[in-house]
């Protein structure tokens, strides 16, 4: 039986590298019977990165590899975890993603009719800009900042700067034009790929904000297997996901090197200027804190607070 | 009274397109002042250009289809005799509602699925199928509007 | 003895349906539903996918560029711009044909889009070259033309979405798709002695009778300046648009809203031409114009699905650059490949679907990428004015109220004259170099 993936990125991605990982698995594994196509930059769902997880939930696409703000709109909980500042770092999205706060959001995407097989990475977002470095919150005064949806919007607005949103087609030219001063993005993910290096001058990895991403199969299909195919195809996710978790990471420590290597200037902050984001977001923090549910977020805080 | 709404009812989506293209414009420009004058942003500015954009090209092609202007091939149908060109205008219309019915009809489903998701959208955060709605509407209407426009031409073609 | 693959079917139905006079719209609808339901899959899908097809940010220009177009005729101030132009370059062998290419040009370096580059300058010039005695088709096949060039020369959507796909520079790209682009848009100029044979005869009292010559009683100096003059609000349209694009003031898409708040301000305060009346007419006709346009791309995108879901292009592609290791023929099958989806589908949708099958290819005969780029750009401007499906032949038939097949044969000479361009680039590649090396 041919299965189909669908993912938003083009095939140079590691959301590439972690779906064909998984269909050579699963190939493997079920000797041949479950042969997964994967279809690369949202293309099964006409290029609407949103919708492909909705087509998923009502059975119209086998598997999906999509990141929780992709989601957003539909599951409107997965914006947990990019509250900004709630992780500090990696060992803390783990414990989060292998631990109770993983399980309760699977089984809300469950009630949307998407099994959530494994949680992958797409990465913290950083900030970069055209303008001076960013060291403080007062250095974001009056940035116009390119930002991906509402809550980086209420964000930004605290942090003093100037929030805009635009499709992402655009903000290549709009950032060499100087339309806009800034956008935030992860490093592996979006700013070496993309090259945003050649029209950006500084970054600050201020690892404000993560983003997950998760391999899901459509409830409809899952059920439909039996307990031993569930297994291999469970084992594979998992295999798969981990692989690309690794190759994320390591081309997150490699891209800060290869950025400096294209004349960016990177600044480091200290803990203490990160607490002065910290604390200069807690507004936005609060406000959809209460919209994904008081609850959820206590729950991840403290999974995250174990882990120290 | 009657004279007037039929008046209106039939240039409806004249009206519509009118009115949704001023408001894009203004808000697209707006957005431009607005972030060059001041430290503000209107945060749906894309939003609502897109489903204006959306509105505007299903209720654009009703008026269109009306006039007989969307775009076809008529060099090897007028090379037909005589005889066979209503028969074969007519089977082009028959196919062309066909298709907008059977889009109406998905688009349909499409709305329903998105009422029953609860999906809202990226910047106002609305339940998508506000926006939506307009895709089975519109298309039942680019279809009415096309069997309008092939009655007036047989008519004009009556007195040639 | 009709065993041919879905994809191919669909193929064939769409032509058929194209020659019993269905809109181009329509068929390609109905020819991909159909190749849907053989394939057992995707009709649930046909309105999420109908539905993003319509909502394509980067078309969002087109039905602005339409509007300010029809609003600048309206107003009064295309008539200026082209009374302009005539006293300035009249006297000028192939006079307007000139301006439009070097119109075409300048635009593209404005414009990363086909479809609204037509929509901007189309009107203005196809009216201009059609009362120097161009015949109309000619003028509205040459902006199809010079417009699709908006693709070639930077800013370009096509060459930043290339740039990620392939990994390479697009700051590179953008330097070395400029000499390609003028070389292009020079080759136009060669196609403009060809058609003034059939226009000599009627020259003269066409052009008098559709435009009588401004100024005629002073000399040459005082008669260009006092047609300046005139026409400088409508002059001053490309530095606002331009000058507000390159000072990062506003975005190309927002500079097509820019261009209707201009037109409008121009058309209600400063020459008081236009009223409630006329901006309604220009409103629907607008809406309509670019409907017509977008509700191809809208059915056309179900196209492309099923094109790209049982890789029609992929199986075809394997299959031609299997036939030989030639470099040369295998550059001349990837040519005559993107050719022919560009018939069908946008530009996007088919680098999306035919680089993961070239590059391969491009590596392992160690091709310079930042020239492929180039070459494949041209390639797909190309697309953008063959027919059936060519998005800037769709909006000029409409800006120009001329018919698909007038403006497509007509299109023919440029044809020839990009495809010239085309083999100039493959057999010099340095072109595209020679900038890049001079910059560093
Ligand atoms: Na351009
Ligand atoms: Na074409």
């Amino acid at each position: 039986e041919t299965l189909r993936l669908s993912h938003n990125t083009s095939d140079t991605t590691s959301w590439h590298q972690g779906s064909e990982k998984f269909s050579e698995l699963l190939n493997e594994a079920t000797g041949g019977d479950l042969d997964v196509r994967i279809f690369a930059n949202a293309q099964l769902s006409g290029g609407d990165q949103m919708k492909q997880a909705e087509m998923v939930g009502r059975g119209a696409l086998d598997f999906v590899v999509t990141s929780a703000i992709n989601v957003t709109p539909i599951v409107p909980e997965m914006a947990v975890f990019s509250l900004p500042y709630l992780y500090s770092g990696y060992d803390a999205v783990d414990a989060t993603t292998s631990g109770a706060p993983g399980d309760r959001m699977k089984e809300i995407m469950a009630e949307h009719g998407i099994i959530v097989l494994a949680w992958g990475e797409n990465g913290f977002r950083e900030v970069t800009n055209n303008v001076h470095p960013i060291k403080s919150p007062e250095d974001l005064k009056g940035l116009k900042m390119r930002v991906a949806g509402p809550m980086y919007i209420d964000v930004m607005t605290a942090l003093g700067a100037n929030p805009q949103q635009m499709q992402w087609a655009e903000t290549f030219s709009a950032l060499q034009q100087g339309v806009v001063d800034g956008q935030e993005n992860p490093i592996g993910a979006v700013i070496v790929p993309q090259r945003v290096y050649e029209v950006q001058k500084y970054i600050t990895p201020w690892h404000y904000s993560y983003d997950p991403i998760f391999l899901g199969v459509s409830k409809e299909k899952w059920d439909g297997w039996d307990a031993e195919t569930q297994v291999k195809v469970q084992a594979a996710a998992i295999e798969a996901m981990d692989f690309q978790i690794k190759v994320t990471r390591e081309g997150t420590a490699a891209g800060l090197d290869k950025l400096r290597a294209e004349g960016m200037e990177v600044y480091e902050p200290t803990a203490d200027e990160l607490q002065a984001f910290r604390d200069a977001t807690k507004e936005p923090f609060d406000k959809w804190s209460a919209k994904v549910g008081p609850e959820l977020v206590e729950l991840f805080q403290t999974s995250i607070n174990g882990s120290n | 009274m009657k004279n007037l709404i039929l008046k209106i009812a039939d240039r409806l989506e004249e009206y519509v397109c009118s009115l949704i293209f001023l408001v894009m414009t203004f808000i697209g420009f707006a957005n431009v002042l607005v972030r060059y004058l001041s430290n503000y942003s209107f945060a749906a500015t894309q939003e609502i250009l897109l489903n204006g954009f959306l509105l505007l090209t299903v209720f654009g092609a009703a008026i269109a289809a009306r006039r007989g202007q969307h775009l076809a091939v008529t060099l090897f149908a007028d090379m037909l005799p005589a005889a066979l060109q209503p028969f074969v205008r007519w089977f082009s219309v028959f196919l062309g509602v066909l298709l907008l019915v059977l889009s109406a009809w998905y688009c349909g489903e499409m709305v329903m699925n998105q009422r029953a998701s609860g999906i809202v959208s990226a910047g106002l955060q609305v339940p998508s199928w506000y926006y939506s709605l307009a895709l089975p509407l519109g298309f039942l209407m680019i279809a009415v509007r096309l069997v309008q426009g092939a009655i007036i031409e047989q008519k004009e073609r009556a007195y040639v | 003895m009709f065993d041919f693959d879905t994809g191919t079917r669909m193929l064939i139905l769409f032509g058929i349906l194209l020659v019993i006079r269905v809109p181009v719209a329509f068929s390609l609808g109905l020819s991909s539903l159909f190749a849907m339901w053989q394939m057992g899959f995707g009709l649930d899908l046909v309105g999420d996918l109908l539905a993003s097809g319509i909502t394509k940010f980067s078309l969002l220009a087109i039905p602005f560029f339409i509007l300010a177009g029809i609003l600048m005729g309206t107003a009064g101030m295309a008539d200026r711009m082209i009374r302009f132009f005539r006293v300035l370059m009249g006297s000028l062998p192939g006079g307007m044909g000139l301006v439009g290419v070097v119109v075409s040009l300048f635009w593209g370096a404005v414009s990363g889009s086909g479809p609204a580059s037509v929509a901007a300058i189309g009107p203005m010039v196809i009216r201009g070259m059609e009362e120097d005695g161009y015949p109309k088709a000619f003028a509205a096949a040459m902006v199809c033309t010079g417009a699709a060039l908006s693709i070639v020369i930077p800013p370009s959507i096509g060459l930043v979405i290339y740039g990620v796909i392939a990994e390479v520079s697009i700051g590179d790209l953008f330097i070395a798709a400029i000499l390609p682009g003028v070389v292009m848009g020079a080759l136009m100029l060669a196609a403009l002695p060809f058609v003034r044979v059939q226009r000599a005869a009627n020259k003269s009292s066409k052009l008098a009778e559709l435009a009588p010559m401004p100024y005629g009683e002073f000399a040459f100096p005082k008669r260009v300046w006092l047609s300046f003059r005139d026409a400088i609000w409508g002059l001053m349209t490309p530095v606002v648009i331009l000058g507000g694009i390159y000072t990062g003031i506003f975005t190309p898409t927002e500079a097509a809203v820019v261009a209707v708040v201009y037109a409008l301000f121009v058309g209600f305060f400063v020459y008081r031409s236009l009223t409630i009346s006329t901006l309604f007419d220009a409103l629907t006709d607008a809406a309509a114009s670019s409907a017509v346009v977008m509700l191809v791309v809208t059915f056309a995108s179900l196209f492309g699905w099923v094109v790209t879901v049982d890789d029609v292009v992929g199986r075809y592609s394997e299959g031609l650059l299997a036939l030989s290791d030639s470099q040369w023929t295998i550059m001349l099958v990837m040519a005559v490949i993107l050719l022919i989806a560009g018939m069908f589908m946008d530009a996007v949708t088919i680098m999306f679907i035919s680089l993961p099958i070239f590059l391969p290819v491009v590596r392992a005969l160690e091709w310079d990428p930042v020239w492929f780029g180039v070459f494949l750009m041209i390639n797909l401007a190309i697309g953008l004015f063959t027919p059936p499906v060519g998005i800037n032949l769709f909006v000029a038939a409409n800006v120009a109220k001329l018919s698909l097949e007038k403006i497509a044969v007509a299109a023919v000479p440029f044809l020839i004259t990009s495809t010239l361009g085309l083999a100039i680039i493959a057999l010099w590649p340095e072109l595209t170099t020679y900038l890049l090396v001079w910059m560093k």
